[in-house]
């Protein structure tokens, strides 16, 4: 393929000829990024750019569909400065074209620079001057255009520019090509295109170009907008355009038919006008815009007019009809009219005359309209300034408590649906929110009344005269067919009829979406940082609605706020769609936009007072689950996190919980509520009435199709769905259980910093709503000390910037090794006689990670953790996904498939075991044991997966085992390290995982025989007349983290873990401490094997002592197994062990080995021993 | 007769580039075809006194002009005439040798003041203020008004306030004599960037002067100027910059430049027939970054096959007859556009990816250059003094390698060869005919710019140009230094150099040539 380094679209070889780059080939040069439509600076090598820029401004808006900034395929087609520049180029023309009507035209004053003159005079002048007056000269010079033949900006007929100041501003200038050009810094943020326009002003352009056919000429551009802007014209149904339409036409056929309809076309011929460009020469009249003399303008223009414009503005500010409001400037405040006044109110120089007709509609800018009765132009108000041609109805009432639901008033039919405030935008430019709200009878008033055939009444009352009265906007909105209640199946495919504005008659829309606001705080103190997030659900699929789209703008009173949004569902997929808006201030109303309608949400914010309570929480994030407890100086009682009172709800729905019937009043719209808790958060957390409460299973949900490499927000693209094992996920969404030891990349890392942050945000809104203080508050966290430090580093970093960030907190957040924590609680409650003159043991059994501490006189003394934990028994081993090949699931999911009943709420959960099933092994067994917990379940003991084991005389054994292997570990470890500080007298069990030990025996003084008699075992040595004993709390194991966390003493913490932490790696006889993985040989796996026989062997005597077996109901075909497999492939599972453990943090082979490598074997072969005791004997029923 | 002049602008960091590019050609002996030789004189405009790109171009072109001061134009390589403006200034006000012409009071300097705002009259202060009226954003990142800009930087962003700076130019003793000097069968070219800041000025400025020269008191003999054959390259985008959202460099504004000067040229410079030939290139490739810097801190950018190509739009601008270039009354006649195109659409260009004109033109000459610079990079050192080309008179001896000729202007110049072969084979879209080291070294080497190291990969003389293989056979000897060394003596045998200096230059070229051509199946 050859290779053509250019645009045009010839070919050849080598330099070959081509032509000069028209307008096809620079329309052919693709901005790879799409184009900007920003400000450019200006690119045109000329000091005439402007006009060059206002030219091609034109030349680019003539080629857009509605005349306005537009892009396609990609490409911007013109930009929003074209659009800009346009717009002041048509300002400019306007302004002379009604500049016998401006009020202050004293402020205008022009400027002219004759051609000749000017150069003249720089030429002549200083060096400088005379270098830049010829540079003008030299630009100013006309080149001839080999196409027309004419120069291409006219400056061959250029004579005079005529400079425009208005206000001690020059604005703009004319320019021979467009009429005018326009100050960069001239700034009306109010564009229009010309058919927004006055159209007396729109009719004189087109008679300007019919009468002076040089323009069509020599103005191209120019008269290719007009001609585009008449094709719009055209193309528009109402009949003021076609009037408009008709009599463009006959304009153009004969200009002279627009002088006899317009008022003020005709120049004082006595008077100069200003020349545009100058024609005489050729001997044809020159165009002139109607600018009254440019000498002395100001003084000679038609007193008359102005003495009428300058007594209505002193009338209109003396009516009893001017607006009460404190938001617009004092200056020509509009008149605010309604039809068929009660009142006797002065209007202008009379009281009002119901003669007087108001228009329910102004087309004009508010300026430009006509008051009633009197043919000047000022500003006034009609009901179609404030009021939506739609009323939204909802499927549900609104919730009055947090949303201002208009005050709706049902005068036939029931309160089963609510309605968007039909307000428009404008309303706010002259009232607040709360002005809305007020009970004051000088501020504004709505009312809704739903009235026969379901047709709605919105009276909103403007206070005028000071607000000592009102005047009443009224709109009747009707009930489409379709939308009633009583339909026929035939009305469904209606369509929807369109309001006529002009004649008041608004149409109601039943609109099926919801909206949610979390938090429901709004401060007012600008040192709280806001975080908004926003739902959006939209499951509207009625008709025509199908393919509409919602959107959400948030206003704070003053002006719009900034917010960014999410998709996460879409209706075209998951039946619904939600949006997420990330909003990070403070908004005062929304506006609520579809394809047809539009209307205003305005939350009621509850005054807000900053309190002084601290409160101290402490966040255990785990394997599993996450728990969080907290406490306050108020009330010291250490208890777990909720959001249980009505007034700390953090999240606002917009429909009412209360009043809304389960299927949205029939509309089957239940997503809206589903949505809720499936991708953002459940009302209540902890509370009797909540089905969801802390420990939390750690599981995030995001979108299925998220990009995790783009930037992500929390509770937009991810959040934690307390839903997780209790229901199914029915939109949208995927989830992600193994967070905490997730390999480490930034996706990852953007999930737990996600899960982090929804934490955060639930307890920041907790403190602000139970009048906390955010600086004071005071954070724990902890982490196992069997992590690698890079990892624990990461989770540092992540919660000292969510915490920082949110609360800006005094005392750092605190992050405490894992293990050392439950001591204390059980030291707190008294449980912990040990530790002070005998060595106790503190053993924390979490989902993945077993932490253990030595403590002599309440100090740590010692310290070992290990990845050897409850999913060593029921996850997947070193294996893959395992879903329900893992023994123990194998055995019990069919047993659960059957108990569940296939209806109602089991029904569901049964779904949820089946979705889970594709899962890792851990989720199916976790799940397993949830059941008995779940609220909903009544008949706990069916469901108890606990008692189920407990009861398994097959499977005991593999329990059993687990226990003994972790208990010899911890002897083993202190007879090597600690040999001499005696037997340890108590063994503290909490995490999660030390469940186990309930489901090895409910007694637990059968357990402490076991464990005395191991530990003997290893020390070689007899307790005598002393014993070991067993605490724990056995209902809140994984709560004693969190709890004990709270009570410990900062300066017992004050110790380096680094320094008492212990490995046992079972080569301490040859020296080596510090293993690395490259040290790892041959010698080191034996040593490792032979231990872990030691430990079958004496595992396998104790089971044969008398009675041992009968006392933990163990099965003697379970014995014989064992026997036999116990010490099987041990090898081997070191190997994928250490495998294993390399890849989870891409360790190199330098790296220290941070835990022993005496568990690896183990839990390969706890794998394979509960596939092989899975089968023994079936689940009696 | 003298030898007919083509005055050749340069404007701004691009025509720099591409006048080092054409050096580059002229060096290995590339000419227009045709039976007209041409005298060059470039003249370099740039308001970056310290842009690094228009340094190296001048070192480049001064060391051109000290070995051909030496050897003259007939020994193959280095044979056409560079000469600085200098030559043709009847006041010697300027320092010798030097080929830009400076701005003056630019520097630090706000544009308010260079049009002398404060003292203009009401109507003309009022038309500046709207003419100029709009921000840029100043050194620090700032915004100001438009006004307020400083003019070095403010050509960057500001093609309008450059236009106005730039027109200083006409006032210059440059271009007065230049004006004064040209003659009817002299020729003139423009180089510059249509998205920069000072091209996309200074061309039509420059155009718009030349054809109006008629209005200017300060010119003599002006008559020839108004018709001149002008023939000009508008180099489009062909790179990319690194995104820096201070900068005044945007690289996303482009694109938008580019077509708004390109309408801008559609009416004022195209339209109405102002240049006889104009050459568009462009390159849509998406490769790799240039650093992002608006000039103020050494524009510095790599070479770019782009610049070569529009080097040689220079030679085939030189090949046009006379009649082809008619101007009337400051327009032209017939007025030529051209495009340029390659074969294989390449990331790495490599002499058979060329279409065969250019090919033609460039694959011998530039490889005998290579060659030469192979063999002194390589083998000079243990040739120079044992073999016969080598000690017979004028010796290239010890002696010879320590004077200036050799160590200073020919060394320096083949250096900054191989950093441009070296630059242009690791940019993207590349250049690449020749094996080179490998990507990691070369970058080593351009960041160093030391001496010790060149670019070709040492490994053999056989594959050193990608694409050509070696003629072997039974009875054919090998291709090596030694082969090389016998061709040199067999060259040199019976042939009489008036110095050591055209014997080194002339030598060479005629042994490359020759084992090109009949070892490496190079066409003469």
């Amino acid at each position: 393929m050859s290779k053509i380094f250019g645009y045009s679209n010839k070919g050849g070889k080598d330099w070959f000829k081509s032509d000069a780059y028209s307008d096809n080939e620079i329309e052919a040069i693709k901005d790879p990024e799409g184009g900007s439509e920003i400000n450019l600076p200006t690119a045109i090598p000329s000091p005439f750019a402007r006009i060059d820029l206002v030219k091609n401004a034109f030349h680019n808006i003539a080629k857009t569909p509605s005349l306005k900034h537009h892009r396609s395929g990609g490409d911007v087609i013109a930009s929003s400065e074209d659009e800009k520049l346009v717009s002041d180029c048509l300002d400019l023309i306007e302004l002379f074209f009604n500049y016998d009507k401006l009020s202050d035209s004293n402020k205008l004053r022009i400027i002219p620079w004759n051609k000749a003159n000017e150069l003249s005079n720089l030429k002549n002048s200083s060096d400088k001057q005379r270098r830049y007056g010829e540079t003008l000269e030299l630009y100013l010079k006309p080149t001839i255009n080999a196409d027309d033949g004419f120069d291409p900006y006219n400056f061959d007929l250029l004579e005079n520019f005529y400079l425009v100041e208005y206000h001690d501003k020059i604005i703009g200038c004319t320019s021979p090509v467009t009429f005018f050009f326009s100050n960069s810094n001239y700034s009306n943020n109010i564009r229009l295109a010309l058919y927004e326009r006055d159209f007396n002003f729109q009719k004189y352009l087109y008679y300007l170009f019919a009468k002076y056919p040089i323009l069509t000429q020599r103005m191209k551009v120019f008269g290719k907008y007009l001609a585009k802007n008449k094709e719009i014209i055209e193309a528009k149904s109402e009949a003021k355009f076609r009037n408009l339409f008709v009599e463009i036409n006959a304009i153009i056929r004969d200009s002279s038919a627009f002088a006899t309809q317009v008022i003020k076309v005709s120049p004082n011929s006595s008077i100069p006008c200003i020349e545009i460009f100058n024609l005489k020469t050729e001997g044809v009249e020159n165009p002139c815009l109607w600018m009254q003399n440019v000498e002395i303008q100001v003084k000679e223009i038609k007193a008359q007019e102005r003495i009428v414009t300058g007594s209505l503005e002193q009338l209109a500010t003396a009516s009893d009809f001017l607006i009460h409001s404190n938001k617009t400037a004092a200056a020509r405040k509009p008149l605010v009219l309604q039809n068929d006044l009660n009142k006797r109110l002065r209007y202008l120089d009379s009281n009002w005359d119901n003669n007087n007709k108001v228009p329910f509609v102004f087309n004009e800018q508010l300026d430009k309209r006509i008051i009633p009765g009197y043919n000047l132009e000022y500003p006034c108000l009609t009901v179609s300034d404030f009021l939506e041609p739609y009323l939204i109805r909802l499927v549900y009432p609104i919730n009055n408590g947090k949303f201002f639901n208009g005050n709706v008033a049902v005068e036939i039919g029931d309160d089963s649906k609510g309605y968007i405030l039909p307000l428009k935008k404008q309303f706010f430019d002259y009232f607040d929110t709360y002005d809305l709200l007020s009970v004051n009878t000088d501020k504004p008033k709505i009312e809704m009344i739903q009235g026969g055939e379901e047709s709605v009444k919105v009276i909103l009352k403007i206070p005028v005269k000071d607000g000592s009265e009102h005047i009443s906007f009224e709109r009747t909105y009707y009930c489409p067919e379709l939308f009633k209640k009583n339909k026929n199946a035939a009305s469904i495919n209606l369509e929807i009829p369109k309001p006529d504005e002009e004649k008041n008659k608004g149409v109601i829309v039943e609109h099926q979406f919801g909206v949610t606001l979390f938090p429901f705080i709004k401060t007012n103190i600008p040192e709280i940082a806001p975080f908004y997030r926003v739902q959006l659900v939209d499951r509207d699929v009625v008709a025509e609605m199908k393919s509409s789209a919602y959107n959400l703008s948030f206003y704070s009173n003053q002006t719009i706020v900034h917010s960014t949004t999410k998709e996460r569902s879409n209706k075209e997929i998951h039946s619904a769609t939600s949006k997420y808006f990330v909003v990070n201030n403070e908004f005062d109303f929304i506006q609520v936009k579809s394809k047809l309608a539009s209307g205003i949400i305005i939350p009621k914010w509850k005054p807000f007072v900053q309190g002084n309570k601290v409160f101290k929480f402490a966040i255990d994030f785990g394997t599993t689950n996450t728990h969080i407890e907290y406490c306050d100086n108020i009330k010291p009682e250490i208890r777990p996190f909720d959001i249980s009172g009505d007034d700390e709800i953090q999240i606002a729905t917009l429909f009412d919980t209360e009043k809304t019937s389960e299927d949205f009043g029939g509309s089957g719209a239940i997503a809206i509520r589903e949505m809720i808790e499936e991708e953002f958060l459940p009302l209540k957390i902890g509370s009797t009435d909540s089905e969801y409460k802390f420990p939390q299973r750690t599981v995030l949900a995001e979108s299925g199709n998220i990009n995790i490499n783009a930037a992500t927000d929390t509770l937009a693209d991810f959040n934690i769905p307390f839903i997780f094992e209790k229901r199914l996920f029915n939109y949208n969404n995927t989830f992600q259980t193994n967070l905490k030891w997730a390999k480490q990349e930034e996706g990852n890392r953007k999930r737990i910093k996600s899960y982090f942050e929804k934490l955060i945000f639930l307890i920041r809104n907790k403190v602000l709503l139970n009048g906390g203080n955010l600086s004071a508050t005071e954070i724990l966290w902890f982490y196992p000390t069997s992590m690698k430090s890079g990892r624990k580093d990461d989770l540092e970093i992540l919660w000292n910037d969510l915490i920082n960030k949110y609360f800006n907190p005094t005392t750092q957040p605190r992050g405490i090794p894992e293990s050392l924590a439950p001591f204390y609680y059980y030291k707190h409650h008294k449980k912990a006689p040990g530790g002070n003159s005998t060595p106790a043991i503190s053993v924390d059994i979490g989902g993945g990670t077993t932490d253990v501490v030595y403590f002599l006189k309440n100090k740590p003394l010692l310290l070992t953790s290990f990845k050897f934990a409850a999913n060593s028994i029921f996850g997947d081993g070193f294996g893959l996904v395992g879903g329900t090949d893992q023994g123990l699931a194998r055995k019990y999911v069919p047993h659960f498939e059957k108990i569940l009943n296939s209806s109602g709420y089991q029904g569901l959960l049964k779904g949820v075991l089946k979705s889970l099933k594709q899962n890792k092994s851990e989720d199916v067994n976790t799940f397993l044991f949830s059941l008995e917990t779940n609220s909903k379940i009544t008949d706990k003991d069916s469901f108890s997966y606990n008692l189920l084991l407990n009861n398994d005389e097959d499977l005991k054994i593999i329990f059993l085992y687990f226990y003994s292997a972790i208990i010899y570990h911890i002897a083993d470890l202190m007879k090597n390290r600690i040999p001499d500080i005696g037997l340890p007298s108590h063994i503290f069990f909490s995490g999660n995982g030390s469940k186990i030990l309930r489901i090895i025996s409910p007694k637990l003084s059968k357990i402490e025989n076991i464990t005395k008699q191991i530990i003997e075992s290893v020390f070689n040595v007899s307790y005598g007349e002393e014993s070991v004993s067993i605490v724990t709390d056995i209902n809140i194991p994984k709560e004693t983290t969190c709890k004990g966390g709270l009570l410990s003493d900062p300066n017992d913490l004050e110790i380096d873990v680094r320094n008492i932490k212990a490995i046992l790696n079972l080569v301490d006889e040859k020296g080596v401490y510090d293993l690395t993985y490259d040290q790892i040989d041959q010698n080191v796996k034996n040593s490792v094997i032979t231990k872990v026989k030691a430990l079958n062997a004496l595992f396998v005597s104790i089971l044969k002592k008398d009675g041992i077996a009968e006392d933990f109901k163990i099965s003697s075909a379970s014995i014989k197994v064992f026997e036999t497999q116990i010490n099987k492939f041990l090898g081997e599972y070191l190997e994928d062990g250490i495998l294993f453990n390399k890849k989870l943090d891409a360790e190199q082979g330098d790296n220290k080995v941070e835990e022993t490598l005496f568990f690896l074997p183990i839990i390969g072969a706890i794998n394979n021993l509960s596939n092989h005791l899975s089968d023994l004997t079936p689940v009696k029923n | 007769m003298t030898k007919p002049r083509l005055y050749i602008f340069a404007i701004g960091g691009t025509g720099s580039r591409v006048l080092k590019s054409l050096t580059m050609l002229l060096a290995a002996g590339i000419k227009p075809e045709g039976e007209t030789e041409f005298e060059i004189i470039p003249i370099v405009i740039d308001p970056h006194k310290s842009n690094e790109d228009l340094k190296r171009t001048d070192e480049l072109i001064l060391n051109y002009q000290a070995i051909t001061r030496e050897i003259g134009f007939d020994n193959g390589f280095f044979s056409t005439e560079l000469s600085t403006p200098d030559k043709i200034l009847k006041t010697k006000t300027k320092a010798l040798g030097s080929f830009t012409f400076n701005l003056q009071q630019v520097a630090k300097k706000e544009f308010k003041d260079y049009i002398d705002l404060a003292n203009l009259n009401e109507p003309n202060k009022a038309l500046a203020n709207i003419l100029f009226s709009g921000k840029s954003i100043n050194k620090r990142g700032e915004q100001i008004d438009l006004l307020d800009i400083e003019m070095d930087i403010g050509f960057v962003g500001n093609p309008n306030i450059g236009s106005v700076v730039l027109n200083q130019f006409k006032d210059s003793d440059e271009f007065k004599e230049f004006a004064s000097n040209f003659n009817e069968a002299d020729r003139i070219f423009i180089i510059s960037s249509i998205f920069g800041g000072t091209g996309a000025a200074g061309f039509p400025t420059i155009l718009k002067n030349i054809r109006d020269a008629m209005n200017n008191k300060n010119i003599d003999g002006k008559g020839f100027l108004q018709n001149a054959k002008i023939g000009a390259i508008t180099v489009l985008p062909y790179f990319n910059i690194e995104k820096e959202t201070d900068s005044p460099i945007q690289k996303s504004d482009f694109i938008a430049k580019t077509k708004a000067a390109l309408s801008y040229y559609k009416d004022n410079v195209t339209g109405n027939n102002l240049v006889n030939a104009l050459y568009y290139i462009a390159d849509n490739y998406t490769g790799k970054a240039y650093k992002n810097d608006p000039g103020d801190g050494g524009q510095k950018n790599d070479a770019h096959f782009i610049e070569l190509a529009s080097a040689l739009a220079i030679i085939n601008f030189l090949e046009i007859s006379d009649d082809a270039l008619q101007t009337d009354e400051g327009s032209a006649t017939c007025p030529i556009y051209r495009e340029f195109s390659i074969k294989r659409d390449s990331t790495e260009i490599k002499f058979e990816d060329l279409e065969i004109g250019s090919e033609k033109k460039i694959s011998l000459k530039l490889s005998q250059l290579s060659l030469f610079k192979k063999f002194i990079d390589e083998h000079l050192k243990s040739s120079k003094e044992k073999q016969a080309w080598s000690m017979d008179a004028p010796a290239i001896d010890d002696k010879f390698l320590s004077q200036t000729f050799y160590k200073t202007y020919l060394s320096d110049f083949l250096n900054a060869y191989g950093f441009w072969l070296a630059e242009m084979d690791l940019n993207r879209r590349g250049f690449s005919p020749f094996a080179l080291k490998t990507k990691e070294e070369l970058e080593v080497y351009i960041d160093n710019k030391s001496e010790e190291i060149q670019p070709f990969n040492p490994k053999s003389l056989t594959t050193f140009i990608k694409d050509k293989e070696v003629k072997q056979g039974w009875f054919k000897k090998t291709v090596d230094y030694s082969f090389f060394d016998d061709c040199l003596s067999k060259e040199a045998k019976g042939k009489n150099y008036n110095t050591a200096q055209a014997k080194f230059v002339k030598l060479f070229f005629e042994t490359t040539k020759h084992i090109l051509t009949s070892k490496f199946g190079f066409q003469s």
